[in-house]
């Protein structure tokens, strides 16, 4: 259950960070544009206008692959120059201090 | 004038190995040795399929296109940089003379892109099998030398705006994709509206990729002359044009206080 918390509270925070991301926004619409008109131009001139719904779906399909490779590797980096991550430490770190109080473990060596 | 040449030469070389914030220069690698080969495959497979052009049309043109990212995105991140981590504004208010300040900036960028589009072309003729004979290997050097000068024109209005907007990174990006479609790298000029052909004429890199298929074709420097001095002319406006605005900018931020506000 914890688990799935995590996932999904994880998920819409980034969604909302990247969301308010002029560059994720502004790659994610521009390249899928630039590939589908180039695509669009190349299949017209190439005598093959059948091939132009592949070239669109194509096109959409490098858009998803754009916008997951960025967007994944700068969500990481982006969190690490947030120093989200010593957050996350410190919020593992107190309940590790917490469950020592509890169970008295602290001083057990 | 010895302090104009430091400026310009030990300034401009600083500023470039900022770029890189120098953690591991393997960074370059992928960026900018691996990304350029999988571009010009890919429109090479494209266009093998679409049955456009030839190996060596998208060869060409993906190569000296590639010159756009160094170009483009280290001449931004040069000023966006040195905004970011506030050293710009210490460098401003220097007494330093602005055309070395500037222009040396641009002159690491320049070999950089330069480079970086001259080991696709090799490299991409390799893995596509694309013969390019030997007396054109010269003249295609000095090609991209020009191609990279005409973008990193470009690049120096680029940089000035990111004295104003802080997502530099997106501007380039579509700047980038304007030149993919618009220069003839992977549809030729005859096969877009006029409107998009005429507007290709006052872009970087339409005269130099057009200079380079025809050299690889066998055509002499001489034949070429017209299009490398179209290309250099286009790059000379860029240059002096973002450099204009380099300085409007500046003294608008300082006006305005707003070079710290990022």
């Amino acid at each position: 259950m914890r688990v799935l918390r995590v996932l999904g509270i994880g998920w819409l925070l980034h969604l909302k960070i990247i969301s308010r991301s002029p560059f994720a926004m502004g790659v994610g619409v521009t390249w899928p544009i630039v590939n589908a008109t180039i695509a669009y131009f190349m299949y017209r001139a190439g005598g093959h206008p059948q091939t132009l719904l592949y070239a669109s779906l194509g096109s959409a399909v490098a858009g998803i692959w754009s916008m997951a490779a960025i967007d994944v590797t700068g969500a990481i980096q982006r969190q690490r120059l947030a120093f989200v991550y010593a957050a996350v430490g410190i919020a593992l770190l107190e309940r590790f201090l917490d469950a020592a109080r509890e169970r008295a473990t602290l001083s057990l060596t | 004038m010895i302090v104009a040449a430091r400026i310009f030469a030990v300034g401009g070389l600083t500023s470039f190995r900022a770029l890189f914030y120098w953690l591991t220069p393997w960074i370059y690698v992928p960026t900018m040795l691996v990304a350029p080969i999988f571009q010009i495959l890919l429109f090479a497979y494209i266009g093998r399929s679409a049955g456009l052009e030839s190996d060596e049309f998208y060869l060409i043109g993906n190569a000296l296109q590639y010159a756009s990212i160094p170009c483009l995105f280290a001449m931004a991140q040069m000023v966006g940089g040195e905004r970011y981590q506030n050293t710009l504004s210490a460098i401003l208010v220097s007494p330093a003379p602005r055309i070395p300040l500037f222009f040396g900036r641009s002159l690491p960028v320049l070999l950089n892109g330069a480079f970086v589009a001259a080991f696709s072309l090799l490299v991409g003729a390799l893995v596509l099998g694309v013969h390019l004979p030997a007396s054109s290997l010269a003249p295609l050097g000095l090609v991209v030398l020009i191609a990279a000068y005409s973008c990193t024109g470009l690049g120096l209005i680029n940089a000035a705006a990111s004295l104003r907007i802080r997502e530099n990174a997106v501007l380039s990006n579509v700047i980038f994709g304007f030149l993919l479609i618009f220069t003839g790298a992977n549809v030729p000029l005859d096969a877009v509206p006029k409107w998009m052909s005429t507007a290709a004429q006052g872009m970087p890199f339409t005269h130099a990729i057009a200079a380079a298929r025809q050299l690889a074709a066998g055509a002499s420097l001489g034949d070429v002359r017209g299009l490398l001095g179209a290309e250099l002319l286009v790059g000379a406006i860029y240059g002096v044009a973002g450099y204009a605005l380099l300085r409007w900018f500046e003294v608008q931020s300082r006006r305005y206080a707003t070079l710290e506000r990022s």
